[in-house]
């Protein structure tokens, strides 16, 4: 589904990313670790496109879509809930969640919103507030359903449990574990480690922007240099 | 005499408004106050006169210089706003000043520097409502100014465009990561932007049936004034800033002198913004939708 070979980026003259290569199988969740300014931000960035003068190539579906546009790549259905949700404040829930439709030639029906309303009952009850008065923990549920809106092939989420308290984030991940099951593959980067771990099939960890470990979440889980530097267990 | 001079303060108003709209446009979705506004106004009002001159008919004439306007409304995007983003944020305010000279000087070039008057095409119709003259023309354009105003509003609350606006305004990368493609959401704004003002010119030069390749000066800055004091970002108050800057410039000429029309206007202007330094309707732009 998505193949990235050789991936490199920067911030001036600061490498963010060297040289990573990532895959997502169809229907998978995968996952980045890492600790923060690892790069692991830098990547969904980087797939999406929206590093100027990023290196590397990234295949999806089939495509190489290395020199499409961001709106082009979200359009083929590589879509992202970035970090810190980034509702648009000013506008309604459901004006942000047609938003997440933008990129569509259909126009969204009714059952479609309210298929995501049935879904998220918080938000149904403030469709029509503005989503700068949400909760951080609607503001990341009405993120996810405006990417879900977007129609996505693979939904790429950035840190989906900053902020949130462990119930919010158990349901984030209850979601996720649920849109995974109804078949859309998922890449998923998480300081949690242990709870990414657990939510995926494949996983990748990175330090300073380059490669360390990737493999099988399970393998990963048993791995010692994860273990002692980011699940908090003796090496 | 009080409603005639509340009829004709309306009329004036509606021009304002029509340019207040404008500049608040392009200053709430982009954060770019764009002085290019005073030429596409004047192309609008002045090409009228000319291609009717020309021999062409009206709606040929009216036609051919918003279509002039939006052309270099779009000439401005390209060259001030998409290649100068992400620089200083002066220098596309400046760059626009230079078009503003710009293209009031190739008019004044091709047509000399003149006023110019344009005969109506509706003739001296008028209507009479007890005491109160109202002129055809300007009837027309008050009418044809409220019903623009409502559809940008209906335009920008409810179409996709309008919401592909907005989310720009609020924050472009956010609008980038959604897909949408900010680099055609802005030149619709441009063309949107640029027409309402366009059009503003032509109003005028058919309600007051004088051009000029510098009529756009003046009525630019009370259109300026006019989205300062309603809020700047705020369509609403643009259209009641410049209805208000109607009025108070109508009283004002009948109650001192024209000559005193200037210090009431923009000492008012003044004393809001002391009293109240966003404007009457000025919290948020259009991104915190202010609509």
């Amino acid at each position: 589904m998505l193949e990235a070979t050789g991936l490199a980026a920067a911030y001036g003259p600061v490498k963010a990313l060297d040289g990573v290569s990532l895959t997502v199988a169809q229907g998978e969740v995968a996952a980045v670790l890492g600790a923060n300014g690892a790069g692991k931000s830098t990547l969904l960035r980087t797939l999406l496109g929206l590093m100027p003068g990023a290196g590397g190539t990234v295949r999806f579906c089939g495509e190489d879509i290395s020199k499409l546009s961001t709106p082009e790549r979200v359009r083929r259905g590589l879509v992202l809930v970035p970090e810190g949700r980034r509702v648009l404040t000013g506008l309604t829930v459901e004006e942000n969640l047609l938003m997440g439709a933008y990129p569509r030639r259909d126009t969204p029906g009714a059952a479609e919103l309210d298929a995501i309303y049935g879904r998220f009952s918080n938000l149904a009850a403030r469709r029509h507030m503005k989503a700068g008065v949400l909760s951080g923990g609607e503001q990341q549920m009405l993120a996810i359903g405006r990417a879900m809106m977007a129609r996505p092939k693979l939904m790429m989420l950035d840190e989906p449990s900053l902020g949130l308290s462990p119930r919010l984030t158990s349901e984030v991940f209850a979601l996720i574990a649920a849109l995974n099951a109804e078949g859309m593959s998922i890449l998923l980067v998480e300081q949690n480690a242990l709870l990414a771990l657990e939510a995926s099939q494949r996983a990748l960890v990175l330090e300073l922007g380059r490669e360390v470990v990737a493999g099988t979440s399970a393998a990963l889980l048993k791995d010692d240099r994860v273990r002692g530097a980011y699940l908090g267990a003796a090496a | 005499m009080v409603a005639q001079q509340l009829v004709n303060g309306l009329m004036l108003g509606a021009i304002y408004m029509m340019v207040a709209v404008s500049f608040t446009l392009f200053f709430g979705c982009l954060n770019f106050l764009n002085f290019s506004v005073p030429a596409l106004f004047m192309l609008g009002g002045f090409l009228t006169w000319a291609f009717v001159q020309m021999g062409m008919p009206w709606v040929v004439a009216v036609l051919g210089a918003l279509a002039v306007a939006a052309v270099a409304s779009l000439i401005v995007e390209r060259l001030t706003w998409r290649i100068q983003r992400g620089g200083p944020p002066l220098i596309p305010l400046v760059s626009s000043l230079g078009f503003l000279i710009l293209f009031e000087n190739l008019v004044l070039v091709r047509w000399g520097s003149d006023a110019r008057s344009i005969p109506s095409p509706f003739g001296d119709a008028n209507i009479r409502i007890g005491e109160v003259v109202l002129g055809v023309p300007q009837l027309a354009c008050l009418v044809v100014a409220i019903g623009l105003v409502f559809g940008l509003q209906f335009l920008l609350a409810r179409s996709k465009l309008g919401r592909g606006i907005r989310s720009v305004a609020e924050s472009p990368e956010t609008a980038t990561i959604l897909g949408v493609e900010v680099n055609k959401v802005v030149p619709r704004l441009f063309l949107l932007a640029g027409l309402f003002c366009a059009l503003a010119g032509v109003m005028f030069s058919l309600s007051y049936q004088l051009v000029s390749p510098f009529m756009g000066d003046q009525v630019a800055l009370k259109g300026l004034a006019a989205m300062v004091l309603g809020g700047m970002g705020s369509v609403w108050g643009a259209v009641i800033g410049g209805l208000v800057i109607g009025l108070i410039e109508i009283f004002a000429i009948s109650a001192l002198s024209a000559d005193h029309v200037s210090v009431v206007v923009y000492g008012l202007l003044l004393a809001v913004l002391i009293v109240r330094p966003t404007g009457l309707f000025g919290d948020a732009g259009l991104g915190q939708q202010k609509l």
